[in-house]
């Protein structure tokens, strides 16, 4: 498959479930369902949030594939400045200053 | 909630017809009308940020536009760049956010009224950038190729000035993490001006670049809880509808008029932002 291709089919996914599960969030809402909402409004920012994460696998993924060095390490080192940004977080947990 | 959605649809439509994230219209109003603390509009902004990009650069690809060779080189600096703007945020004082806020929307003010009269200057850099020759080789080159419509004719571009597009993308995603905002303009002259791709794939390259460097931060602000989830939702989807509805009527929309209607208000969220960050300092009562 095309890198074009692929690159579109994932943000397409990415965001039709993710815009479905906070339009569901939006819904419960209005019906009164707070924990209900929440829980999809959770669902629907991680797969959200985590589209561009699967977009960028899915190019390492091609550029092995196709072997393409180039792309293969451009995109490798901003899967790691990713993930290094969730372990910062998840690690040292930093609360706003007021 | 209802409240939240339409400023949300306001907020992406504004930055949609004026080419511009939404951000910079949603962190002002979410702390100046709906008093939510800073370092959570702007973490609300950037989930928006993320969608807008989702959602739009898609369209990009179809039409194959989008250099992803290219826009994964610069990625390397604007996720860098985000990663350490959001830490920034998060360690800052309120104060002081408001106060680089205020900052970046003058600025924005000031690049609005610049373009207005320097319309027929742009066209021309842009039509120098269309007409240069492949001829770069080497591990840095990403040139590339796309069909112009208007045009009708296949138009190849080569890519140079790497390292001022590195550094300037670098700038942006630092913003980006700071303010919760897209940084889409500075990533859009970088590549279109300092690296001389055509605008078009500038803008597509760009608008790609936007959700990686969004999504960076955006994690960070999640894990550490900065992230209302009550609030989320309205602001995701408002902010993706208002957009889409912006790149439909943009077209017909947009005019010198409208661009001097949007420096006018992004001044006054600015003023605002300024005197709320001086308050809060204790410069001002």
């Amino acid at each position: 498959m095309e890198l074009g291709k692929l690159s579109y089919k994932v943000l397409r996914v990415g965001m039709i479930t993710s815009t479905v599960f906070l339009l569901i969030s939006i819904g419960c809402n209005v019906l009164n369902f707070k924990s209900y909402s929440d829980a999809f409004s959770l669902l629907g920012l991680g797969i959200l949030i985590a589209t561009p994460y699967i977009m960028v696998c899915s190019i390492i993924w091609y550029s092995i594939k196709e072997g393409e060095k180039k792309l293969l390490l451009t995109s490798s080192v901003v899967l790691i400045v990713m993930m290094a940004s969730l372990a910062v977080g998840l690690v040292f947990h930093i609360a706003p200053t007021g | 909630m209802f409240e939240y959605l339409i400023m949300a649809i306001f907020a992406g439509f504004i930055g949609s017809i004026m080419g511009l994230g939404g951000g910079v219209i949603m962190v002002p109003t979410l702390t100046s009308i709906f008093n939510i603390p800073i370092h959570k509009a702007i973490a609300l902004s950037i989930m928006g940020v993320v969608a807008t990009s989702v959602s739009g650069s898609s369209k990009y690809f179809e039409r194959k536009l989008t250099n992803i060779r290219l826009a994964m080189y610069l990625e390397t600096a604007t996720t860098v760049g985000a990663l350490s703007g959001a830490l920034l945020a998060l360690i800052m004082r309120e104060g002081s956010l408001y106060l680089i806020f205020a900052v970046f929307a003058f600025y924005v003010c000031i690049a609005q009224l610049h373009s207005i009269r320097n319309e027929e200057k742009e066209r021309v850099v842009i039509y120098k950038a269309h007409v240069r020759r492949v001829t770069n080789k080497g591990f840095f080159n990403f040139s590339g190729e796309y069909y112009d419509e208007y045009k009708e004719t296949n138009v190849k571009y080569e890519v140079c000035g790497y390292l001022k597009g590195w550094l300037i993308s670098m700038f942006a995603g630092v913003g980006s993490g700071l303010l919760g905002i897209g940084g889409g303009f500075i990533k859009v002259s970088a590549i279109n001006i300092f690296m001389e791709v055509p605008l078009k794939v500038a803008i597509a390259t760009s608008k790609f670049m936007i959700g990686v460097t969004a999504a960076t931060s955006a994690v960070l602000y999640y894990v550490c809880g900065v992230v209302d989830l009550g609030l989320v939702a309205p602001i995701v989807v408002g902010t993706t509808i208002g957009s889409y509805i912006g790149t439909l009527v943009m077209n017909r929309l947009k005019s010198r008029w409208l661009a001097l209607a949007f420096a006018m208000l992004v001044a006054y969220l600015g003023l605002n932002m300024l005197f709320k960050g001086l308050r809060i300092i204790g410069v001002m009562i």
